[in-house]
């Protein structure tokens, strides 16, 4: 072939590439899913890749169970950043400094008796009713008592289920103030892989199979 | 005094099959369509988007190189649609159109033009830019976050960050049967090995690229390798793995044997390719990175010239 032709040959090569490759970017770039497949979350521990169609469809976990948050379907799912942010926080305030509990409201301008919640007191016996926490410990569950925070959530948002109102199963952050970012994410993955027997949870070595991508 | 004729010749590389540049050119890039074809089936329009726009910006910054420094247009010879095409493969379909435009700038004027054109380059050029690429924005070549939407049959993760992060034992379960068919993340041009292997064998059998280069970069990354999978095996992938994965096979056939940055005698094209396969795999053992193709290629192109002082005595006397 003679040089011309070849100068010539590249030349069309060149526009046809040029007019394709504008096309493919312009028009036909990929959009992301509305479910994701995969995340990957970069922080300090070592970045961590998360197969998140494979958690929700192969390991068949619900979506309400991880956006726990949401309204349940999953459709409008936030962000976990969008509540728990990476600034410290305290973990739990539904009873701390900024409780979101009125006793008062609760008790006297709703015309609820105490026994309604106090459930083992009566105010005709007279003294004060007993701390929850005596009876229902933090962090201990059995088939015959709620731990403390079960005890809260079910006598709560039971009697807020039943008068139909807010804030329900999903209001957490009605409720409280949530937690540290980094918390949230490693109580949520670690709890359900040690519920569930398998997956990466808070062993020796496992802090590398998450970590490191 | 007699009157010597002076002809000036330029810098090596000589080595000359018959052909025109441009045929060889054009039998590159069609033996480097075999692995971008099914890259670009794997990845839909955005690889193709990137290989297209790849090689028309490589071919469009020599073009206008040669207009504002007033040399006759090269582009005839293929080479700049070569770069581009080279270019492409080690790149994730995802990368964004001024990561292309500024890599095939890299490429073809850092890379090739400043130094005088085809034939002068020090280094290969497509090799130059994609670690200038790397190097400056690392983020692009995280082929984890990447390729994050792609919904794959196969394990989407990049096979050198399991190895590395997690050790041998993350890599046990892919075959290599698999990894050679590209059922594994990359590059759009690199992960297909079968394709790249019949391109390469093609290229060496017509004579267009050195079989010694390739052969002995290969045997490089076997070796050494087996070295250090014998030494720890819980930690080092074994020599198999190390072939399928990464750049290994494009560096192997397409990017190592580029001329003007690789020796032209027997033992010197030998010890090039050796000590390429063996850095490889030392950078993706014991180095940072995560592969090592591109840094050891560029570091065998900088010995390359050291390399071709080992060469025939010639005969005569004063040469
Ligand atoms: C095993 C836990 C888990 C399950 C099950 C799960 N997700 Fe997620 N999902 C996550 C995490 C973690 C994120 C990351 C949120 C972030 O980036 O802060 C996420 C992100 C999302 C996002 C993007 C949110 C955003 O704005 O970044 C959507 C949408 C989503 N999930 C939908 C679903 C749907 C629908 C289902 C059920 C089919 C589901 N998820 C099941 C854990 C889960
Ligand atoms: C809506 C539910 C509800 C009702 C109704 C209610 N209480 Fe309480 N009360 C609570 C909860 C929850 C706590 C906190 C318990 C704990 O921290 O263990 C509490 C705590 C108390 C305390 C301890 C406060 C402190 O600072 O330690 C007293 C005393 C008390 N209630 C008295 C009463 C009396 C008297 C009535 C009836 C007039 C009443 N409560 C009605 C839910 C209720
Ligand atoms: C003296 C010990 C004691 C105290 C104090 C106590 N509980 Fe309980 N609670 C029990 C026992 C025992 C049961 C289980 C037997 C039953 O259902 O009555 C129980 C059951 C419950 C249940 C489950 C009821 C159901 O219908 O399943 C809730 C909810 C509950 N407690 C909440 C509370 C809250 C909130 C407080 C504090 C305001 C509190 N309890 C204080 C002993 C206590
Ligand atoms: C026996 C029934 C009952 C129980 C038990 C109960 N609540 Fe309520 N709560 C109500 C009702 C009714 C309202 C609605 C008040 C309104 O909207 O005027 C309400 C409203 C609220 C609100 C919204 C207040 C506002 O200003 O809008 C919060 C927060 C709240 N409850 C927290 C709690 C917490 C925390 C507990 C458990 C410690 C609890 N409630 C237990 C009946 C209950
Ligand atoms: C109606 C109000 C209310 C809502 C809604 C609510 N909680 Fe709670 N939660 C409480 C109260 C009250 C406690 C007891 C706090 C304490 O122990 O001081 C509690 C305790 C907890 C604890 C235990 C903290 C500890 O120290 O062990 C966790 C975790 C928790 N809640 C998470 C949630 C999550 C997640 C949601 C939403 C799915 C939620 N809560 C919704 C009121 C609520
Ligand atoms: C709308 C706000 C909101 C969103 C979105 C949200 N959370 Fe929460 N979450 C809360 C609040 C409020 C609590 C209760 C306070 C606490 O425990 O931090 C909570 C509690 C938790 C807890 C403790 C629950 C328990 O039972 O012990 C975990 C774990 C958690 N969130 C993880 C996540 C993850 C992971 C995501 C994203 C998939 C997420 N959250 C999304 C508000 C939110
Ligand atoms: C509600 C349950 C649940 C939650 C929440 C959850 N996982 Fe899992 N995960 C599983 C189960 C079940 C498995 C094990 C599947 C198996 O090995 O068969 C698993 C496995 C894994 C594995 C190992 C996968 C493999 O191929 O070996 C990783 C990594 C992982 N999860 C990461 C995460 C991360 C990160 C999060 C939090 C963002 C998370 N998971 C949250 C249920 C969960
Ligand atoms: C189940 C998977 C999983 C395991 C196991 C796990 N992590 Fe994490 N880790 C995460 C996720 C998800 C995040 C949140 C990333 C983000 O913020 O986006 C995280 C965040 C972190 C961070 C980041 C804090 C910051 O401020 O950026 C550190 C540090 C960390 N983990 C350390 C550890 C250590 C140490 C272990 C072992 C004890 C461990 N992790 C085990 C999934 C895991």
């Amino acid at each position: 072939m003679s040089s011309k032709n070849e100068l010539k040959l590249v030349s069309v090569l060149a526009i046809i590439c040029l007019a394709v490759g504008v096309f493919c970017y312009s028009s036909l770039s990929a959009k992301s899913p509305d479910v994701p497949i995969r995340l990957m979350f970069e922080n300090l521990g070592g970045n961590v890749l998360f197969d998140h169609q494979t958690h929700a469809a192969a390991y068949g976990v619900e979506c309400r169970k991880c956006h726990h948050a949401g309204d349940g379907t999953g459709a409008e799912t936030d962000a976990c950043g969008s509540c728990h942010q990476a600034e410290p926080s305290e973990m739990v305030t539904a009873f701390g400094d900024n409780a979101s509990f009125d006793h008062d409201m609760h008790s006297y301008d709703l015309g609820l008796t105490c026994n309604d919640c106090h459930h083992n007191y009566y105010e005709e016996d007279g003294g004060a009713p007993q701390p929850c926490s005596d009876c229902h410990l933090p962090g201990v569950e059995d088939d015959f008592m709620l731990g403390r925070a079960q005890a809260f959530h079910k006598q709560c948002i039971g009697c807020h289920d039943n008068f139909g109102v807010a804030p329900g199963e999903n209001d957490c952050a009605t409720c409280h103030t949530p937690r540290k970012r980094t918390d949230a994410f490693h109580q949520q993955c670690i709890d359900c892989h040690e519920d569930f027997g398998a997956g990466p949870a808070g062993g020796e070595g496992d802090c590398k199979q998450c970590h490191g991508f | 005094m007699h009157n010597t004729l002076k002809l000036t010749v330029s810098h090596a590389p000589f080595w000359h099959n018959g052909s025109r540049i441009s045929s060889k050119s054009s039998n590159i890039f069609l033996a480097s369509l075999l692995a971008v074809v099914p890259g670009c089936l794997q990845y839909g329009p955005a690889a193709v988007g990137v290989v297209t726009l790849s090689i028309a910006t490589a071919i469009l910054w020599e073009l206008a190189f040669n207009f504002i420094s007033r040399r006759p247009f090269s582009i005839g010879d293929g080479n700049a649609a070569v770069i581009g095409m080279m270019l492409a493969m080690m790149l994730p379909a995802t990368t964004p159109w001024w990561a292309v435009v500024t890599g095939t700038f890299f490429a073809v004027v850092i890379g090739k033009e400043i130094f005088g054109g085809i034939g002068a380059n020090p280094f290969n050029p497509a090799v130059l830019a994609v670690t200038i690429l790397m190097v400056s924005w690392s983020g692009l070549f995280d082929f984890n976050a990447a390729l994050l939407n792609y919904d794959f049959d196969f394990m989407a993760v990049y096979p050198l960050v399991l190895s590395k992060s997690f050790g041998a034992g993350a890599v046990d379960s892919l075959s290599l049967a698999d990894l050679l068919m590209g059922k594994q993340i990359g590059g759009i041009g690199a992960t297909f090995g079968l394709g790249l292997i019949v391109g390469g064998v093609y290229l060496m059998l017509r004579g267009y690229i050195r079989w010694e280069i390739s052969i002995a970069f290969l045997a490089g990354i076997l070796v050494a390798a087996l070295g250090f999978s014998v030494a720890n095996p819980t930690q080092y992938a074994g020599p198999g793995f190390h072939l399928f994965t990464g750049y290994t096979l494009l560096g192997a056939f397409f990017l190592a044997t580029e001329d003007a940055s690789s020796p032209v005698n027997f033992i010197p094209m030998i010890i090039y390719g050796l000590i390429g396969g063996i850095l490889t795999v030392m950078i993706r053992n014991i180095g940072v990175h995560i592969d090592g193709v591109l840094y050891a290629i560029l570091i065998i192109n900088l010995v390359n010239p050291l390399l071709d002082k080992i060469r025939p005595k010639a005969i005569g006397k004063g040469v």
